[in-house]
């Protein structure tokens, strides 16, 4: 399998190296960062010689006020001009001068001579109106004045001036230190970053090499990397890369080899299969198919042609529907041949990736055959069995109504009860004994064969109700309890703990069971006695168990006991009569109750019974 | 009385050269900042007045109690107080007498002669310094064999100046009393004669120029008051042979101007006398040259000033 790959444009020559771009870019960087940090310092530095210098004037007007503020508080003037005199001195301050309390000017360091002026000065008027010093920039000297106070009296000010000379001397030297290093950090900075910048692509070309031999198929490319930082991590990463890509690229060899051979496989498997097979898109078109020799043999590769018109809408809306859903759809249809006969079809139609569907088609006429004659011998079966129910009961109540007509009028007989007749004699006695012992043991299995007959006949419906254990078995044991007395054997009932109070199940038809059961165990134990425990091993589940002293049976007897008609002594001269119907009618009650009966036995060794129900029954009533 | 002025232009001179041919920044200082000063109004001013060479110096110390009275005198007009301080006696009486001061203190001798020469009336005792009253050591280095007062013949003593009590009156008369003859010297390198004790003023307001010159050997001997003199060093009190003491007199007084009205005379002398038994009273007079407090007279004004005056007599029959 191969990709075409589209065309890779030819690489334009790199007309802007990396190196280069981030040279430029570290240089104004660097040179931007200097000349800000330089400007910032040189602020700094200004303002800094600026409050210097404000607190070099305040230190002189503090001396000042000190040394002159008693002869100023005299007006002494030749002491203040021999005070202001002393400032000429300094080549720091330029000019001086003594105001009074009114802020004319008294004496001025140009002026030492000149008398007091008799105009106000605004410059001194402001000092005194403060109680700080006042300072004003002028063009090449600070002016710095302070009011003279004693006590509450404000008794004038000194104002001095200082040359800013020495500061703009500081400043440009500052300027020019800043300018040297500026420009010697931005030599420093453009180096650096050319270094920098060629560390930088010297890996990244390398690797840009082994990236074009990869595109050219050459994947045994590996990159030495020794810079012990991210770069030798990317080269290391891309040498894993080349070593994934080969590994990948080999093993999609070889999935594609065995794809080829899977679909050789599929290909055979499908040939061999009867169906005819169709792919075909959302749309209805055909995209591939198999076709075998079918009743349609003519058929071409349109839905129309190859489908029979009855089933192409729903056809199609399935086929478009299909990849939106799972599993199989399957849509049946007959047709018939030019000799009348009818042929079945099924189409299975399922979901083959995202936009094809599969469509199978099988003859299944043989099949549909087979089924069809299978439903008539069932339903033939079903008739013929409701109507040997339907026989069996109408013919038990046919002799169930002269049996009891018979059995009346021999008990008449028998008690005497017959107007104007003579005793019987004691022979005659015996004899209508011997037919009423007989009535009754064939009303018995009338009887029986009816609520069989009734119960296969689905005519016996389960009314589920809450039923009091304790109380309906009490009351069914109690009634056999005679039964026990007679054959001087003992009948007890034990409740587990663990027995619900109440329960929900078919109260008469579990009594029915329980009558069948323990008479059952009465029936074959003539010595010891018989016991029923109630107990609940889950709670989902409750038992009864009967429990006998009896005969018993052998173990294999299990397996048809609860067969009709069956009992373990099937000899005509057996010991205990029975009609050998009811512990089939036990198992079908039990089985319309949804429970379970087991039995346990052995010869000799007496027979245990244990009925199984489920506590959870759902309420039900009679209908 | 004034301190040369050329020492303070020197001492200007060389701060400034200091300031000029510094290259550290100056170490940053707190700006002063003052009250503004009062408004002149159409309410009047209590003004106290002072004697001295260095307003600057002396104003700071009275103006809390000049404020204090004027706060207290309202129902007599009054609404600021102000401080003046003269710098001779001729120019106090002026002030005194044309009435722009109204309150003065001052020791005994120049309140006996400003009396003398203005009218003031004294009218309570001040406490300067914590003491009511104050005499004169007179004393001399020990290693000059000057060992009592008639000892100092031929010799120069050095006093505060002329309008002292303690630094000139007292000492004076006690010398006369004991038949001395002084003579007052301009420099010490004048001569002596043996019969006589030559004196000489050193700088006004400060006593301990007159220790310095006696230990230094400037002069053998000097004077000073005692509250100076008990306070030195015992170190140097061992350089010293103290020669004898004056008698006591009061340490200050309190005047006011002649025609100030009685009733503000009573009313000041009533904040004067209770102002220690407040704790804002007892800043003030801190404040006020340590005065500890103000009283009357033990025996009157006019004893104390006629003792004064009789001294003032004894040293003017020389």
């Amino acid at each position: 399998m191969t990709t075409q790959l589209p065309a890779q444009p030819a690489s334009a020559p790199v007309r802007f190296p990396l190196a280069l771009k981030l040279a430029v870019a570290m240089i104004v960087v660097v040179t931007l960062a200097v000349a800000a940090v330089s400007a910032i310092a040189i602020r700094r530095e200004q303002a800094s010689f600026k409050t210097d210098l404000q607190q070099q004037a305040d230190l002189l007007l503090d001396s000042l006020t000190a040394s002159g503020a008693d002869i100023l508080y005299r007006l002494q003037l030749t002491s203040l001009r021999n005070l202001i005199g002393a400032l000429n001195s300094s080549k720091a301050i330029v000019d001086g001068s003594v105001y009074d309390d009114t802020g004319h000017i008294l004496v001025r360091a140009d002026a030492l001579d000149a008398d007091a002026s008799a105009l106000v000065d605004p410059f001194g008027q402001q000092i005194l109106a403060s109680s700080e010093t006042i300072f004003n920039w002028q063009t090449g000297r600070l002016v710095a004045g302070k009011a003279v106070v004693l006590g509450r009296q404000n008794i004038g000010a000194f104002s001095i001036a200082l040359s800013t000379a020495s500061l703009d001397v500081k400043t440009a030297a500052l300027l020019n230190e800043g300018l040297l290093v500026a420009g010697v950090a931005i030599l420093a900075g453009a180096v650096l970053s050319l270094l920098l910048s060629q560390s930088l692509t010297g890996p990244l070309r390398t690797l840009a090499t082994a990236t074009h031999s990869i595109t050219d198929g050459d994947l045994s490319q590996t990159i030495h990397v020794r810079t012990q930082d991210e770069f030798q991590e990317l080269a290391s990463a891309f040498n894993t890369m080349v070593i994934r890509l080969r590994e990948t690229i080999d093993s999609l060899k070889r999935r594609a080899d065995e794809l080829a051979q899977s679909e050789t496989k599929n290909r055979a498997l499908i040939d061999a299969l009867p169906d005819a097979i169709y792919l075909v898109d959302r749309t209805g078109t055909f995209r591939d198919a198999k076709k075998i020799a079918t009743a349609k043999s003519s058929a071409s590769l349109e839905l129309g042609e190859l489908f029979p018109e009855q089933i192409i809408d729903r056809l199609r809306d399935v086929i478009h529907q299909a990849p939106f859903v799972a599993g199989i759809t399957r849509i049946d249809y007959e047709t018939q041949d030019a000799q009348a006969q009818t042929h079945y079809f099924e189409v299975r139609v399922t979901r083959s990736g995202a936009e094809e569907t599969l469509l199978l088609e099988r003859d299944i006429t043989d099949r549909r055959r087979a089924e069809e004659e299978l439903r008539r011998a069932k339903e033939a079966a079903e008739a013929a069995s409701q109507a040997k129910s339907g026989f069996l009961a109408s013919m038990s109540h046919e002799l169930r109504t002269p049996l009891n007509a018979m059995l009346g009028f021999t008990s008449i007989l028998s008690l005497g009860m017959l107007k104007g007749a003579s005793p019987l004699a004691p022979s005659q006695q015996n004899l209508l004994q011997k037919v009423e012992h007989n009535g009754l043991h064939l009303r018995d299995l009338i009887n029986n064969v009816l609520d069989l007959a009734k119960i296969e006949a689905g005519h016996v419906s389960v009314v589920i109700t809450e039923g009091r254990p304790h109380v309906f078995l009490e009351e069914t044991i109690s009634g056999m309890r005679s039964l026990a007395l007679n054959k001087s054997i003992s009948l007890d009932l034990h409740f587990a703990p663990d027995v619900p109070q109440v329960v929900l199940c078919d109260v008469r038809k579990l009594q029915q069971i329980v009558v069948n059961l323990v008479g059952n165990a009465l029936k074959f134990t003539s010595t010891g006695g018989v016991t029923v425990e109630v107990c609940a091993p889950d709670p989902e589940k409750w038992q009864i168990v009967v429990r006998d002293t009896g005969v018993g049976m052998p173990p294999d007897a299990a397996q048809y006991i609860f067969e009709k008609f069956r009992q373990v002594d099937g000899t005509d001269q057996r010991e205990y009569e029975g009609t050998g119907l009811g512990l089939a009618i036990v198992k079908n009650l039990v089985e319309l109750l949804q429970g379970t009966i087991t039995v346990e036995s052995g010869v000799d060794h007496g027979s245990t019974f244990t009925l199984s129900l489920d506590q959870r029954l759902e309420r039900k009533t009679a209908s | 009385m004034i301190r040369p002025f050329s020492s303070k232009v020197a001492m200007l001179f060389m701060l400034v050269f200091l300031v000029a041919c510094s290259t550290v920044p100056a170490t940053p200082t707190a700006v002063p900042t003052v009250a503004p000063a009062a408004q002149p109004t159409a309410t009047k001013v209590l003004t106290i007045g002072q004697i001295g060479s260095s307003p600057s110096s002396a104003i700071p110390k009275f103006q809390p109690l000049a404020d204090y009275l004027a706060a207290h005198l309202t129902d007599y007009g009054y609404s600021a107080g102000s401080v003046k301080v003269a710098p001779d006696f001729d120019t106090m009486v002026q002030w005194i007498k044309s009435g722009q001061i109204d309150v003065l203190f001052d020791s005994p001798y120049p309140a006996m002669i400003l009396v003398d020469r203005s009218g003031a009336k004294p009218f309570l005792r001040r406490w300067k310094g914590g003491i009511s009253e104050y005499n004169t050591v007179i004393f001399a280095r020990t290693d000059t064999n000057i060992r009592t007062t008639s000892d100092l013949k031929g010799k120069l003593l050095a006093l505060e100046e002329a309008t002292s009590t303690s630094g000139y009156m007292l000492p004076k008369a006690y010398l006369i009393d004991a038949g001395l003859k002084l003579v007052e010297k301009a420099s010490t390198s004048e001569s002596i004669d043996s019969e006589q004790v030559g004196y000489i003023f050193t700088n006004p307001d400060d006593d301990s120029n007159i220790v310095q010159w006696v230990i230094s050997g400037k002069t053998p001997a000097g004077a000073v008051n005692s509250q100076t003199y008990d306070k030195l060093p015992d170190k140097t009190k061992k350089l010293l042979t103290e020669l004898g003491r004056t008698e006591t007199v009061p340490r200050h007084l309190v005047l006011a101007r002649a025609n100030l009205d009685s009733a503000i005379v009573d009313a000041i002398k009533a904040l004067l006398l209770k102002l220690d038994t407040t704790p804002q009273g007892l800043e003030i007079l801190k404040q006020f040259e340590k005065t500890a407090k103000f009283d009357e007279f033990p025996g009157g004004t006019d004893t104390a000033l006629q003792r004064m005056r009789q001294l003032y007599e004894l040293t003017q029959k020389q």
